[in-house]
Order: C-alpha cells, then structure tokens, then sequence
C-alpha cells in the first residue's frame, strides 16, 4: 500500500507545486537542461497531435555527468 | 550546449563576435526551474555600420567551421539553435556589461545577472514575459536592492510593479 496521503487540500497541492519549483531552481544547470529538454519533447508531441505549428526539441547529447 | 558554448567561447576568442552573454530564456534556466524555449539568445557586440549590423562575418566563419544558417536568423550550433543579436537597448547594453561568469558541463561561459533578466522582461512586457516573471519569482527570490537600482536607472518601477501586484 502506498503511503502517499490521498486527501489533500487545495493549498496543501499549491505549496507542493511551489516548493516543486523551488526545488528544481535549486539543481545544476545541467540537470535543468535535461528536464528542458524533455519538456521540448513533451510540447512538440502535443503540438503536432493536435495538428498546431511545433518546433522540433533539441537533439543534443548532455555532458555525461548527468 | 557545452559543445555549442565552446564554438561561442572561439568566436569570441577569435575577435568574431566582442563579450558576449547568454540572455533569454536559457539565461534564466541558470536561476530558475526551466521553460519551454527552443533557441539560445546569444547577446553580444557585431560590427555595425550606423544603423546596420553586418552579420557577413559571422556567418562566414560560422560556415567554415560547419555550421549553417537553420531558420531565418538561427544557426544551429551542435544541435541547438543560436541567435546573435546585438544588445538593443540600454538595459540589455548594462546586461551584457554587467553578465557574470557560469559554467554549463565544465564550459566557462557568461550569462546576465537575474535581476537583469526580469528587469528585460519588463522591459519587453509580452505575456510569456510576465508568466515567466511570476513563475521566477515564485521559485527564487531576486535581490531586491539590485533590482531595484536596475528598474530605476531604466525608468522601471511603474511597469514593474504594475506586473507583480
């Protein structure tokens, strides 16, 4: 059974989101690019799907570090 | 990018292209959670000639190592598109002064100071600037003598404080 609580209430969600965001500012710059990176992906995909002008995400190698 | 970020590093090393400084979107990455953007806003001194700006150069050099123009004004640099522009205001003209020292995978680059990237956005005042102005904020907070000293010198403070309230 998982132990996430599955009652939250509406600000409880909107201080997670927030503290999400600030927790992601916080990582390398590089880990930041490979979540950039995924994000191109995640809003091309959805662009093209719904027949929308999109750009294609980078196809880059990150550093291998990461 | 850290490959991209070398060829930049060379540009500059070769007399190419004067400072530069990474602006933009990707600039603020280097502070904030990241968004959605698909080019590398790369600002910098070209030569100019009065109003124009002579990207010829540029270009040139930019080829001879391989690298062509993609689209209209990018040029994909090792998979990622870059855009060069010369700083078009005075705010953008004390960004790059002022850029500071960062490094992406082991490359020393520069990238404008926060303050300096909210205070453009401002400064340019589309929508996506003002969303990306609250989510920055949301997730670190600025230097608020600094910025402000930046939204004075440019005549800020009353759009600024239009869009935050």
């Amino acid at each position: 059974m998982s132990e996430v609580p599955t009652l939250k209430s509406q600000d409880e969600l909107f201080r997670e989101k927030l503290s999400h965001r600030r927790a992601m500012a916080a990582k390398p710059v590089e880990e930041k690019f490979e979540a950039l990176i995924k994000l191109q992906q995640i809003t091309s995909t959805a662009a093209r799907q719904a027949g929308r002008v999109y750009q294609e995400p980078w196809n880059i190698k990150l550093p291998d570090h990461i | 990018m850290d490959r991209t970020l070398t060829v930049i590093n060379t540009l500059e090393a070769e007399g190419i292209i004067g400072k530069y400084a990474i602006g933009g979107a990707i600039g603020l990455i280097f502070y904030v959670e990241p968004t959605a953007t698909y080019d590398l806003d790369i600002f910098c001194h070209l030569p100019q000639s009065g109003l124009l700006i002579n990207l010829g150069p540029l270009y040139a050099n930019l080829a001879k190592k391989g690298y062509q123009q993609a689209d209209g004004e990018h040029i994909k640099i090792e998979g990622i598109p870059v855009q060069f522009l010369c700083p078009p205001t005075d705010l953008v003209r004390d960004a790059l002064d002022n850029a500071v020292e960062k490094e992406f995978g082991g490359v020393k680059t520069r990238v404008f100071q926060y303050e300096h990237l909210l205070a453009i956005m401002a400064e340019t005042n589309r929508t996506k600037d003002k969303i990306r102005i609250a989510q920055a904020l949301e997730s670190v907070e600025p230097d608020q003598a600094k910025l402000n000293d930046i939204l004075k010198r440019h005549n800020l403070l009353d759009r600024w404080s239009r869009i935050t309230t």
